[in-house]
């Protein structure tokens, strides 16, 4: 019989701190589901948008598939393939951004699919980890700038002269600081 | 000679620990950040987010102390009020303590979970519907939530 038990278990966690029902708190869609341009362009600082996090977010996502796909030259080396050159966020903007995110779970569901716990063990193309390393830090990278993302909204909110304008729409009774 | 077998269990505390104080793969760890703050922001309060980094650091702790508990079979606890889990003024105004604090906590948190083996993970977390793979994978995903929290604040 096929040995997956931990490749699934890394599935559940990557399907719930992305899609919902992750223990910390928000989930990365709960959290960017329904989020007003005027929020995802506020800039603070030398902080990033959340338009260059989403971007920043499935750049990595695309670098784990890469690798899962067996590429040992690809790398994130600069500031354009790791946060974007993101000029203007317009609604068409952030919609393919989005669009481009949750693609990057599916992809990583289906190239996942066919694995077992061996290549959890196995050593990631390039570079000196192996996959279960690769995996858990991609869940840790999307919960890591998920805080940032829900921080960064109520910083937006507060700036903005009508709290409605930048608020998602989604979430809005809950507070992302609580959990 | 003592041989170390790897395990789920291990595995998750040595990513328990990598993320804690590591080389972790999503980028600072937590107390590489809480190491590199100025004493000066932790108390800060930012006009936008109801918890300062202090606060944050003691919310860290708290839940620490909640699977500890909950390691305990301790079916009761839980962390209800804001000052449970945020902490009271006198919990936090010390940046040497507050540390500590975490540190200890922590260092107590690995020390009990390298008494059980694998059959702890599948098993009910006492007084809650999940079981104990979902709330030590959870505690990591906490750490690196508030992490991400606290890198703001501090900006």
């Amino acid at each position: 019989m096929e040995n997956n038990t931990n490749l699934k278990n890394i599935l559940r966690l990557l399907n719930a701190s992305f899609h919902g029902g992750a223990w910390h708190g928000p989930s990365l869609l709960e959290l960017t589901k329904g989020l007003k341009v005027k929020a995802a362009a506020f800039k603070a600082g030398n902080i990033h948008t959340i338009a260059e996090l989403i971007y920043h977010i499935t750049s990595w996502r695309l670098f784990a598939l890469k690798k899962i796909q067996g590429d040992a030259v690809y790398n994130i080396d600069n500031e354009k393939l790791n946060f974007g050159d993101i000029r203007k966020v317009d609604e068409f903007e952030l919609e393919a951004l989005m669009m481009e995110l949750t693609l990057s779970q599916d992809e990583l569901a289906r190239a996942l699919e066919s694995k077992d716990d061996a290549f959890l063990q196995e050593v990631v193309p390039g570079a000196e980890y192996t996959f279960d390393t690769l995996l858990n830090g991609i869940i840790q990278h999307d919960v890591y700038h998920t805080g940032q993302i829900a921080i960064i909204k109520k910083l937006a909110a507060s700036k903005a002269v009508r709290y409605d304008d930048v608020e998602s729409s989604y979430f809005e009774s809950n507070d992302p600081d609580f959990y | 000679m003592h041989f170390m077998v790897e395990t789920t269990l291990s595995r998750i505390i040595d990513n328990m620990d990598t993320v804690f104080r590591g080389d972790a793969w999503h980028g600072p760890s937590v107390m590489e950040m809480i190491n590199s703050l100025p004493e000066g922001k932790l108390l800060e309060n930012q006009s936008f987010s109801r918890q300062s980094i202090a606060q944050n650091i003691f919310h860290l702790t708290a839940y620490r102390r909640f699977v500890l508990e909950k390691l305990n079979d301790n079916i009761h606890f839980r962390l209800e009020t804001d000052e449970e889990n945020w902490g009271k003024e006198e919990d936090l105004k010390d940046a040497a303590r507050l540390k500590k604090n975490l540190l200890d906590t922590h260092q107590a948190l690995l020390q009990k979970l390298e008494t059980f083996d694998d059959s702890l993970l599948s098993r009910n977390v006492p007084g809650e519907y999940y079981d104990f793979y979902k709330l030590l994978n959870g505690l990591i995903q906490h750490d690196t939530y508030h992490l991400g929290m606290i890198w703001v604040l501090w900006q």
